[in-house]
C-alpha cells in the first residue's frame, strides 16, 4: 500500500527517514526526551534479527547503524559529505585512491573501540553482499588502527567511488569476523579475476559461489544484542515499535541531547497521516499525501512542513514497439492531450510539481545543466488541444464519430496501466484516460496486482503505455539510465556497453527507442551510448552530454514527464527545537542532525 | 473406549492427509503467482540511484533464498522439510526462518480473536436466550434486531467505524502497536494496562461483528428447543419458570459449543481485515505482506498454520464429543 | 468471525407439498405486507436490483472529473459530495454497484448449483459418491475461505465479475452441501419417496421432481445468505487491496478513501468513506428486514401465535 513516492522517495538518498520527536501514545509520555519517529524503509518486525544486512533488519540507519560519512545529496558534487564514523578523507586526482580516518573517539556501545580492522571486515561484509563490486572496490590496506586505504579495481575510473565507499555500513569485527572464514580476502580476490586463464576463471566462479554463501549466511545472522557505534542503541522492541536509548559511547555523544527515540511501525500512509495530525510525531518523512490532509497535518499545533529538493519524476513511458506508439506524432499529440495541470493537481497535490518539461531530468536539474538558450530549445508540450488534432492528421489519423482513427484504418483505443497501492499512478492514470477519451481516444486504466508483476510484464511488451519513475537523481548517469539503460537495452556485460534489440524478448528492451535519434537541430545522437558515457566523466566533462541528452529526450518524447516530486517533511516544533535548515543535512536521517549538534528538547 | 480410539485415529489420519492436501495445494498455488520477491527488491534499488548492474549485484543475496531447482524436487524438498515441522527460510527477510516469523505473529491474533470470541460468545448466547424468550415483547425484537444489524455490519466497516470515531474524532485509544515500547513486558501494571488499552478496539470490533451471530443462532435454538416434549411436560407439570429457562438454555447452548470449538480453530485467519486496520500485528497482516512481498514460503507456511489449526479443533471438537456423548460412540 | 448459520446442519423443514403450490406467491406477498418493516425491506432490494441492472446506463462510460471540485461538500450537484477527482460520490455508488451486486448473484448461483447437486447426489445414493462428495466438503469446509480469497486472489484475474463470483461460489459451497445432504438423508426415507421409488420412477425424478422442491425453502434462505456474504467478501477483497481493481467499484472506492484520501483522518474527503459504507449498510438493512419475511415464508415454526 505504499504510494510510489515511497519508493522513489528513498532515492534522495538513505536519509529520508523522518524522525519524530513526541510521546509514544500522547496519554504517557514518559520523558520528554523521547523522540518519535518513522523510519519510511522499513516496517518493525519483531521476528527479524538485529543485522543491518538483513533487508528487514532491525537496524536503523543514523541511529544504531553508521556509516563512514553521510551524503549531502549535491547534484554537482557526488563527493561532498558529513562525517560520520570517519572523521576525514583524501582522495587521489584520479579518484580511485582513498583513504580514511576513523573518529579518534570512535567506540561500539560495548566500549571497545572501532578500529581499522572493523573497516576492513565490512568491506569483506559488503564483498559478500555485492555491494563493494557495485563500486568497483578493488583493495583495502589497514594502514594504522585509524587509518585505512582503499583502491578501486585497477582500470576503473568510476566516479562515485568515494561517494559509495563512505556510505557502506560499518559493523564490529568481533561480531562478524567469525562468520567469515579466515581466507575471506583471497576468496574476494579470487572472485576479482577477469582474464582468460582457465583455471583461474574457474577459480573465480567458485570464489562468487562461495561469496554468495556467505552472503547468505550473513544476511540471517542474528547477533545476540545491538552492538552501535551510532548514537543510539536498540532496547526495546515490539512488532508496533521499537525503543532506542542514547549511546554513552558515542563519539559525539555530547552532541546528543535526546535520551530516547521511538520508531513506529506503519504499513501504510494513511498511519503516518494519523500520528501526525495527532502530533505524536517529532519528525516524520516524506509521505505522499492529498491536500486536505496537509491541511489538517499543518493545523495540528507545532507541525511545520520541510521541504528539501528532490530528484525524481513520475513519467507515462510509451512501448514504441507497439503500434501506433512508434510514431513522434503520436506520441507529440498525447503531450498535448494530457493536461499535466490537472493531473498533478489530482494525483500529487502536494508532494508534486507540475513538470515543465520531458527531457528525463526534473525542473531543477535543467536549469542547473543547460543554459538559457538550451532551456529555450526545449518543447514545454503545452495542454493544446488543435495542436494535438494537427500532429495527428499529419501523421494520417482521422476523427470519425467523434473517435480517432489510427492510419491502418483501426480505431484508436489505449490502455494505461498502472500498479495497484500506487495511488498518486492510478488517480493520474484515471485523469488521463479521462482526458483521452474526451479527445477521441477511447482509454482506460488497468491496474496491475503488484510491481514486481508490473515490472515483469512491462518487460515483456505488454504495456503500451504505462506509468514510469524517470529522473532519479541527484547524479546524471542514474538519471538517463532510467531510459537508455536496461529498459532499451543497454546493459554493461564484461566491461562493454552492449545493446539488446527489442526484438530479444529476454533481455528487458521495452522502451524501443531507435539507436540514433535527432536533436531539433537535425543532429544525431546515440543516446544509449551517451549515457554510458556518463558513468566515467566529471561533471564538467559531463555537462555536454547531458545537454545533448536533454534536448534528444524532450524532442523524441520516450516518455512525457507528467511531475517532479518535491521532498517534503514534517517535524513538530512542540517537544523539541533548533531543528537544522540545510537541505543537505535535512536528507539524512534525524540521527544525523543530531550528530551535527541539532534538535534540542524544549525545557 | 476402544470405538472412541478407533474413531480417533481415524480422523488423526484423516487430518494428516488434509495437512498434506492443503500444503500440496499452496505449493502449488503461491507459485503460480505472477512476480517474485527478487524483482520488487531489485527495482526498488534502481529507484535509490543505483545503476542496474549495482542493483543486480545487491539483490544477489536476496537472490539466493529463492530455490532454484526444478519444481518438482521443490515440492518434495518442501514436503520433507513439512515432514520435520520445518516451514522453510522467508525470501523477504532473507533466510530468517518462516516457523520463527509465524510465531512470533500468531500470539497477537490469538490474544485479539480469543478474547473477542470469549466475550461475543457470552453476551451473545446470554442475549440470544432473552430474545426467544421474550420474542413476542418490544425488548425481545429490539434484542434480535441488534443482533441482526451487527450480525449484517461487515468486520471491515465496524474496525473502519470505531478506528474513526475512537482514533480520530475522539482520540482516545493508541493503535499501531500491540504496546508501548518504553514499557518492559512482563507481568507489571503499565505493561498490562498499555496491552489492554492497545488491545481494546481490535478486540471490539471483533466481539461486536460476531455478537449478532451468536444471538441469532442461541435464539432460534432456544426456540426449537421451546418446541420439544420435555419442555412442554415441565410447563405441564408447573415447574417454575427459572428451572424451565435453566433446562432450555441448558439443551439449547449444546450445538453452539461445537460452533464456538470450530470457531476456536478458524481464530487464526478471522482477523485479517481487523488487523489491517488497526495495523494490529499478527497473523493475517503477516499474510498480507507475505502477499504483497512475494514471499512464496512465508505465504504457504502461514496459511498452511491456518488451516492446521482448524483441522485440529475439528479433531478435538470431534473426539471431545465422543467422549461426552455416548450416542456418538455405537 | 462466528461460523455462518449455514455450517449447522439445520433442521429438516417441514415438507412442502410436492406439487407447485399455487398460493405460494400471494402468501408469501401477504407475509410481506404484514409489518412495514418488511415493505422497506422489499423496496430497498428492489432498488439495489435496479441500480444493479440499469444504474451504470445512468451515466457515460468514463464518469467526469472536475478537478475543481475535489472533495466537493455535498450540494444538490454532487448528493453524495465528490471524490478525490471531482467525481460524484453518488454516480461511483450506482455504477459501482453492477460489479458488486452481479458478482454476488453469481457467486450465489455458484453456491446454489454446487452445493444443491452435490448434497443430493450425495444424501440420495450415499455409498462411495457420498463418501467422495462428503471429504472433497469437509476439505472446503475446512479450509478458511476468507484467507484462501487473499491468496487466490493474486492468481486470479478479477476483471470480470463472473470470475469473481465463480471463486467465491467454489470456495462457498460445503455449509450448502452438508446441509442439503442431511435434509435429503431424511427425506429419502419418509413414505411418500419409497412410493415413488416403488413405482419404478427413475432416480432423476425423484430427485428432480419430489426431493428438490422439498429442499427448496432451505435453498432460497441460504441463497439471500450468500449474496451478502459474497458482497462483503469480494467488497473486503478490493479493500485490502489485494486484488487489482480494474473497475469502480464499491470496495475500489473504500480502499482509495482509507488509503489515499485520508477520509479517516479529514472531514472533507470523509463523504467519500461514507458513501460506499452507506451503500453497504442500506442493503444489510434492506436484507435484515426483508429475511425477517424469508425466515416466516421457509420456517413456519417461527410463526408467532
Amino acid at each position: 500500500m505504499k504510494k510510489v513516492v515511497f519508493l522513489a522517495l528513498s532515492m534522495v538518498s538513505a536519509g529520508v527517514l523522518v524522525a519524530g520527536c513526541g510521546t509514544a501514545t500522547q496519554a504517557k509520555s514518559s520523558t520528554s526526551t523521547t523522540f518519535t519517529t518513522i523510519d519510511e524503509y522499513h516496517g518493525i518486525t519483531a521476528g527479524a534479527p538485529i543485522n543491518p544486512f538483513n533487508s528487514n533488519g532491525n537496524n536503523w540507519l543514523g541511529y544504531d547503524q553508521m556509516q563512514l560519512g553521510w551524503f549531502t545529496n549535491s547534484p554537482t558534487n557526488p563527493n561532498s559529505f558529513y562525517p560520520g564514523l570517519a572523521e576525514k578523507w583524501d582522495v587521489s586526482s584520479n579518484g580511485s585512491n582513498v583513504t580514511i580516518w576513523l573518529q579518534p573517539n570512535a567506540k561500539w556501545s560495548n566500549g571497545t573501540p572501532v578500529t581499522a580492522k572493523d573497516v576492513k571486515t565490512s568491506m569483506a561484509v559488503a564483498f559478500t553482499q555485492g555491494n563493494a563490486q557495485s563500486f568497483y572496490l578493488g583493495s583495502v590496506k589497514v594502514i594504522s588502527s585509524n587509518e585505512v586505504q582503499f583502491s578501486q579495481i585497477p582500470g576503473q575510473h568510476y566516479n562515485l567511488f568515494l561517494n559509495n565507499l563512505l556510505q557502506q555500513t560499518i559493523v564490529p569485527s568481533f561480531e562478524y569476523e567469525k562468520l567469515m572464514p579466515t581466507n575471506i580476502w583471497q576468496i574476494i580476490n579470487e572472485s576479482m579475476y577477469t582474464g582468460n586463464n582457465a583455471a583461474k576463471k574457474a577459480l573465480a566462479t567458485k570464489a562468487e559461489t562461495d561469496l554468495t554463501n556467505l552472503g547468505k549466511t550473513i544476511a540471517n545472522y542474528s547477533p545476540a544484542k545491538d552492538i552501535s557505534a551510532g548514537p543510539f542503541v536498540l532496547k526495546n522492541l515490539n512488532p508496533g515499535e521499537a525503543l532506542l536509548v542514547k549511546n554513552p559511547d558515542f563519539f559525539a555523544a555530547n552532541s546528543i541531547k535526546v535520551n530516547q527515540v521511538v520508531f513506529r511501525n506503519y504499513t501504510g500512509n494513511q498511519q503516518i497521516w494519523n500520528y501526525l495530525i495527532a502530533g505524536q510525531l517529532d519528525a516524520a518523512p516524506f509521505t505522499a499525501m492529498p491536500t486536505n490532509i496537509l491541511h489538517q497535518i499543518l493545523a495540528t499545533k507545532g507541525n511545520q512542513e520541510v521541504v528539501s529538493p528532490s530528484y525524481v519524476a513520475a513519467a507515462l513511458a510509451f512501448n514504441q514497439g507497439i503500434y501506433p506508439y512508434g510514431m513522434l506524432s503520436v506520441r507529440r499529440a498525447l503531450a498535448h492531450v494530457i493536461d499535466r495541470q490537472a493531473v498533478q493537481k489530482v494525483a500529487e497535490p502536494v508532494v508534486g510539481t507540475v513538470s515543465k518539461y520531458s527531457d528525463g531530468m526534473v525542473d531543477s536539474a535543467t536549469s542547473q545543466w543547460l543554459n538559457s538558450a538550451q532551456v529555450n530549445q526545449l518543447d514545454p508540450y503545452s495542454y493544446n488541444l488543435s495542436k494535438a488534432t494537427a500532429e495527428l492528421q499529419k501523421a494520417g489519423f482521422k476523427k470519425v464519430n467523434g473517435q480517432w482513427l489510427m492510419p491502418n484504418g483501426k480505431p484508436w483505443t489505449a490502455t494505461i496501466y498502472t500498479v495497484n497501492g500506487f495511488s498518486d499512478w492510478i488517480e493520474a492514470a484515471k485523469v488521463i484516460s479521462s482526458e483521452m477519451t474526451s479527445f477521441g481516444i477511447p482509454t482506460q486504466p488497468s491496474i496491475v496486482s503488484s510491481y514486481s508483476q508490473y515490472l515483469k510484464e512491462i518487460a515483456q511488451d505488454k504495456y503500451a503505455l504505462g506509468f514510469w519513475l524517470n529522473a532519479l537523481g541527484p547524479e546524471a548517469s542514474p538519471t538517463y539510465l532510467r531510459i537508455y539503460g536496461a529498459n532499451d537495452g543497454y546493459q554493461v556485460v564484461g566491461g562493454q556497453l552492449v545493446h539488446y534489440p527489442y526484438t530479444n524478448k529476454t533481455q528487458g528492451n521495452w522502451l524501443d527507442i531507435p539507436s540514433t535519434v535527432p536533436l531539433p537541430n537535425g543532429t544525431l545522437v546515440n543516446p544509449g551510448k551517451l549515457t554510458y558515457e556518463l558513468n566515467s566523466l566529471t561533471s564538467t566533462q559531463q555537462r555536454p552530454i547531458v545537454q545533448q541528452l536533454a534536448l534528444a529526450t524532450d524532442y523524441n518524447l520516450p516518455m512525457i514527464t507528467l511531475w517532479n516530486y518535491i521532498n517534503v517533511q514534517f517535524v513538530n516544533t512542540t517537544r523539541f527545537g533548533d531543528f537544522p535548515t540545510e537541505p543537505g543535512l535535512l536528507d539524512n536521517p534525524p540521527a544525523v542532525w543530531m550528530t551535527q549538534g541539532y534538535v534540542h528538547p524544549k525545557s | 473406549m476402544k470405538g472412541v480410539l478407533i474413531r480417533l485415529s481415524q480422523r488423526v489420519i484423516w487430518g494428516v492427509i488434509m495437512v498434506f492436501v492443503t500444503a500440496s495445494f499452496t505449493f502449488f498455488l503461491v507459485r503460480m503467482m505472477p512476480g517474485n520477491p527478487v524483482d520488487a527488491k531489485y527495482n526498488q534499488l534502481v529507484m535509490q540511484g543505483l545503476t542496474p548492474v549495482q542493483a543486480m549485484n545487491k539483490v544477489r543475496v536476496m537472490y539466493g533464498f529463492i530455490p532454484h531447482e526444478p519444481l518438482w524436487q521443490q515440492y518434495i524438498h518442501y514436503l520433507n522439510q513439512i515432514a520435520h515441522m520445518n516451514l522453510g527460510q522467508s525470501i523477504s527477510y532473507e533466510g530468517v526462518p518462516v516457523l520463527h516469523l509465524i510465531l512470533t505473529a500468531a500470539p497477537w491474533t490469538i490474544i485479539l480473536v480469543l478474547t473477542g470470541l470469549v466475550a461475543s460468545f457470552i453476551v451473545g448466547v446470554l442475549a440470544g436466550v432473552i430474545a426467544a424468550i421474550k420474542r413476542s415483547s418490544p425488548v425481545g425484537s429490539a434484542i434480535s434486531l441488534s443482533g441482526s444489524l451487527l450480525h449484517g455490519i461487515p468486520q471491515f466497516v465496524m474496525g473502519l467505524f470505531l478506528a474513526y470515531v475512537f482514533t480520530t474524532l475522539w482520540v482516545l485509544l493508541p493503535f499501531g502497536a500491540p504496546y508501548n515500547a518504553e514499557l518492559t513486558p512482563g507481568l507489571n501494571g503499565p505493561f498490562i494496562s498499555s496491552l489492554i488499552r492497545h488491545a481494546i478496539l481490535p478486540v471490539a470490533t471483533y466481539a461486536l461483528s460476531s455478537y449478532g451471530g451468536w444471538l441469532l443462532t442461541m435464539k432460534s435454538s432456544v426456540i426449537t428447543v421451546l418446541g420439544d416434549d420435555f419442555i412442554l411436560a415441565a410447563e405441564v407439570r408447573g415447574l417454575k419458570m427459572g428451572t424451565r429457562v435453566r433446562y432450555i438454555a441448558h439443551n439449547a447452548i449444546l450445538p453452539l459449543f461445537t460452533i464456538f470449538a470450530l470457531s476456536i480453530g478458524f481464530m487464526l485467519g478471522g482477523s485479517l481485515f481487523i488487523e489491517n486496520i488497526f495495523d494490529y500485528p499478527g497473523l493475517g497482516n503477516l499474510l498480507l505482506h507475505a502477499i504483497n512481498s512475494r514471499d512464496y514460503p512465508l505465504m504457504s507456511g502461514a496459511f498452511l498454520l491456518i488451516t492446521v489449526s482448524v483441522i485440529l479443533s475439528n479433531i478435538a471438537t470431534d473426539f471431545l464429543y465422543s467422549v461426552v456423548d455416548p450416542r456418538i460412540r455405537r | 468471525m462466528a461460523l455462518p448459520a449455514s455450517k449447522l446442519d439445520p433442521p429438516v423443514n417441514q415438507l412442502v407439498v410436492s406439487k407447485s403450490n399455487p398460493s405460494f406467491w400471494t402468501s408469501s406477498w401477504r407475509i410481506i405486507v404484514k409489518k412495514p418493516g418488511r415493505v422497506i425491506g422489499f423496496i430497498i432490494i428492489l432498488l439495489y436490483i435496479f441500480m444493479g441492472l440499469f444504474g451504470p446506463m445512468l451515466y457515460p462510460k468514463q464518469l467526469p472529473i472536475d478537478p475543481n471540485a475535489i472533495y466537493a461538500p455535498i450540494s444538490w450537484k454532487y448528493p453524495l459530495g465528490t471524490d478525490f477527482e471531482g467525481t460524484s460520490n453518488l454516480a461511483l455508488v450506482i455504477t459501482g454497484a453492477r460489479y458488486v451486486l452481479f458478482a454476488a448473484f453469481m457467486a450465489a448461483i455458484f453456491t446454489v448449483v454446487f452445493g444443491t447437486v452435490l448434497g443430493l447426489v450425495s444424501g440420495y445414493f450415499l455409498g462411495f459418491s457420498d463418501s467422495v462428495i462428503m471429504r472433497i466438503t469437509d476439505f472446503i469446509l475446512t479450509i478458511p475461505s476468507f484467507p484462501l480469497l487473499v491468496v487466490l486472489s493474486t492468481v486470479w484475474n478479477f476483471g470480470q465479475p463472473v470470475a469473481m463470483g465463480f471463486v467465491l461460489g467454489i470456495t462457498g459451497w460445503g455449509g450448502l452441501a452438508r446441509a442439503v445432504r442431511s435434509q435429503t438423508l431424511s427425506l429419502r426415507e419418509r413414505g411418500f419417496i419409497e412410493a415413488a421409488r416403488s413405482l419404478g420412477l427413475s432416480p432423476m425424478h425423484i430427485l428432480m421432481r419430489e426431493i428438490l422442491p422439498n429442499v427448496g425453502s432451505y435453498i432460497a434462505m441460504n441463497l439471500l445468505l450468500t449474496i451478502t456474504g459474497s458482497i462483503y467478501a469480494e467488497v473486503g477483497l478490493f479493500f485490502l487491496g489485494v486484488v487489482p481493481f480494474q473497475v469502480n467499484n464499491w470496495g475500489v472506492m473504500l480502499n482509495l478513501a482509507v488509503f489515499s484520501a485520508g477520509a479517516m483522518s479529514s472531514a472533507q474527503a470523509l463523504p467519500y468513506l461514507l458513501s460506499p459504507m452507506l451503500a453497504l449498510l442500506i442493503l444489510t438493512l434492506g436484507i435484515v428486514l426483508f429475511l425477517d419475511a424469508v425466515d416466516e415464508m421457509f420456517n413456519p415454526r417461527l410463526k408467532e401465535v
